[in-house]
């Protein structure tokens, strides 16, 4: 691999661990980075917190992030446009609508704290589902289709979910645009497992895709022309981003922006190569997330922020100057 | 050996006929040359044989295995096709780009250092090596389909097709790139290639195939079919056929000389 390359990922990886190790450490409660080791052997003061609360939370950050980035990556190669983000093919929308309906017609009890992800997470394969059924024709897949099927998609379930906010009470109103701005605070063992599950299938469809997706941004019909089997890879692509994006919403809720700006900003800062670039997204994704999330909950200590509010409030700035940097060579909007 | 086969094919879209019963075969170590005017089918039938479409009737056959019985992977390491325009959005450098052509070669996820011997020697090939750490989007026209010579030619495939493969090209790299593929074709490698300068055609290919609606009208070397009536019928233009220093066909195109019966208008007197 391009010594570049291998360079930016160690540095991401070492980034996302002291960071995990850092937020693990530092909230309401202060633990050292250094003593987090002794407290977990002794466990000593401490021990519940960091177990109970501040892991899962942290590990989900991670792994959350590492999903929606990845995530991002692919789906621009298969759209061979750097505006795409997960949200294309539905599955947030999806997501949105499904946390929504469970939000105002099943009450709270209702599966307990299982409710409203399983929820998403149904709402987010339904529509994906239902956008791939579409583009799908004679055993094609269209990827034309796919984006415009999923736009519309996205506008329907668009208007589903403000019909269901304007018949909301005032507290489920407060509940949905909570999930809306996504926050990582319900993270426990169960939910981490449960999504960690998904997400990590998910990410085994999507990493090896390196060569694949490269060979893709040449258009479908030189991938095609450099033995790459089309059908079979479309597929799986948006099996993985639904799988991968569809568990990070069902446990965090909608955090906009990585998506779509951390494989942006690594290809802009370090290349474009997919064999680098997801493995890159997945460490960017969560490193970016987990800092956050940090942000979100020591900034106005004891009340905490939702996540989205902060990824979006770092992210665009930066990436705007990011943008300004890199204006040698101009981005076709197409 | 034959290294395509082409038995009897029909392509269509809707009622309209595209390709109408095609049938030839290309010997190994020939540069093809494929003529015709615009929606003659030129590049249909190169799709038809690269297997990016299937035909609706009949048969190709690859160094003499049905087409379809190919796996994807298999087929990139036989034929490689350059298309007349490519686009890439994301901001890859041109040697990145180039590397794309290995990879139906890999046997890992990355190149091994004979794979950038290769890369270097097919960038060298196609005047491009200066150009190794461009940003391919920020890459001229002419640059960018180099770029993609140079792809073509690092997946080192025996059948190679070109669509149109001078389009965008200075009259020096023109010459440049058809030489390139005609020293591989001196080297036993096969190229069919969609032309419309019939006097490059004529000046590197050793058999032509004249196209016009679907069907063949023409085939055999560029002395046999480029005549005026062949290229009046084909094309309609009026041409004279000179001969060339090396003794091909010279296509010079003849405007329509009869006098005019309007008399030239004099300047409008005040």
């Amino acid at each position: 691999m391009n010594s570049k390359f291998f360079i930016a990922l160690v540095v991401l990886a070492s980034g996302l661990i002291v960071a995990m190790l850092l937020s693990a450490g530092i909230g309401a409660y202060w633990i050292s980075p250094w003593e987090i080791p002794s407290i977990l052997i002794n466990q000593s003061s401490g021990y519940d917190v960091l177990m109970q609360i501040r892991f899962p939370r942290v590990i989900l950050g991670a792994l959350v992030g590492g999903c929606l980035a990845v995530s991002g990556t692919s789906l621009q190669g298969l759209f061979r446009n750097p505006l795409a983000s997960p949200g294309l093919i539905g599955v947030t929308s999806g997501a949105s609508l499904g946390a929504a309906l469970w939000i105002v017609f099943l009450n709270t009890t209702f599966l307990g704290l299982w409710g409203l992800p399983v929820a998403a997470f149904g709402g987010s394969a339904m529509t994906t589902f239902l956008i791939w059924r579409i583009a799908k024709h004679d055993g094609v897949m269209s990827i034309y289709t796919l984006l415009l099927a999923g736009i519309a998609m996205n506008t329907i379930v668009g208007s589903g979910l403000g019909l269901l906010t304007y018949i909301a009470n005032d507290e489920q109103l407060r509940s949905i645009s909570f999930w809306m701005m996504g926050d990582l605070k319900s993270a426990n063992w169960w939910i981490l497992a449960a999504s960690g599950g998904c997400s990590i299938l998910g990410l085994m469809l999507l990493l090896p895709l390196g060569n694949v997706l490269n060979a893709l941004t040449l258009g479908e019909s030189e991938a095609a022309h450099l033995g790459i089997d089309l059908e079979k890879v479309k597929w799986r692509i948006v099996l993985g981003a639904a799988l991968a994006v569809g568990a990070s919403v069902a446990a965090g809720g909608q955090i906009g922006f990585i998506g779509l700006v951390i494989p942006h900003l690594l290809r802009l800062s370090v290349g474009a190569d997919h064999r680098w670039l997801l493995l890159g997204s997945m460490f960017g994704g969560g490193l970016f997330l987990v800092l956050c999330d940090l942000a979100a909950r020591t900034v106005v200590i004891p009340l905490e922020i939702p996540v989205g509010i902060i990824t979006s409030a770092f992210g665009g700035p930066f990436f705007l100057w990011l943008l300004l940097r890199q204006r040698r060579w101009s981005m076709p909007a197409s | 050996m034959s290294v395509i086969d082409v038995e009897n094919i029909h392509y269509n879209i809707g009622n309209n006929r595209l390709i109408h019963s095609v049938s030839f075969s290309v010997q190994a170590g020939t540069f093809v040359g494929l003529l015709g005017p615009n929606g003659a089918g030129k590049t249909t039938l190169l799709r038809l044989i690269s297997s990016q479409l299937k035909p609706a009737q009949g048969k190709i056959s690859l160094c003499g295995k049905d087409m379809a019985s190919y796996s994807s992977d298999e087929l990139a390491r036989q034929r490689s096709m350059l298309s007349q325009t490519s686009s890439i959005s994301f901001p890859f450098t041109v040697y990145e780009v180039v590397c794309m052509g290995r990879t139906p070669h890999l046997k890992g996820v990355f190149e091994s250092s004979h794979d950038r011997q290769i890369c270097d020697e097919a960038m060298k090939r196609a005047d491009v090596l200066h150009l190794k750490d461009r940003i391919y989007p920020t890459l001229s026209g002419g640059e960018a389909h180099r770029v993609d010579v140079a792809r073509i030619l690092a997946q080192e495939t025996n059948l190679i097709l070109l669509d149109e493969p001078t389009n965008h090209l200075d009259p020096h790299h023109q010459v440049a790139v058809l030489s390139i593929f005609r020293k591989l074709v001196d080297q036993g490698k096969t190229v069919i290639a969609a032309l419309h300068d019939l006097n490059l055609a004529s000046l590197f290919c050793d058999r032509v195939i004249l196209m016009q609606q679907g069907e063949i009208k023409a085939d055999g070397t560029p002395q046999d079919v480029m005549s005026r009536q062949q290229i009046k019928k084909v094309y309609d233009i009026e041409c004279a056929v000179l001969d060339h220093p090396s003794g091909i066909p010279w296509i010079a195109p003849v405007l329509n000389t009869e006098p005019d019966s309007v008399e030239p208008e004099p300047c409008a007197a005040r």
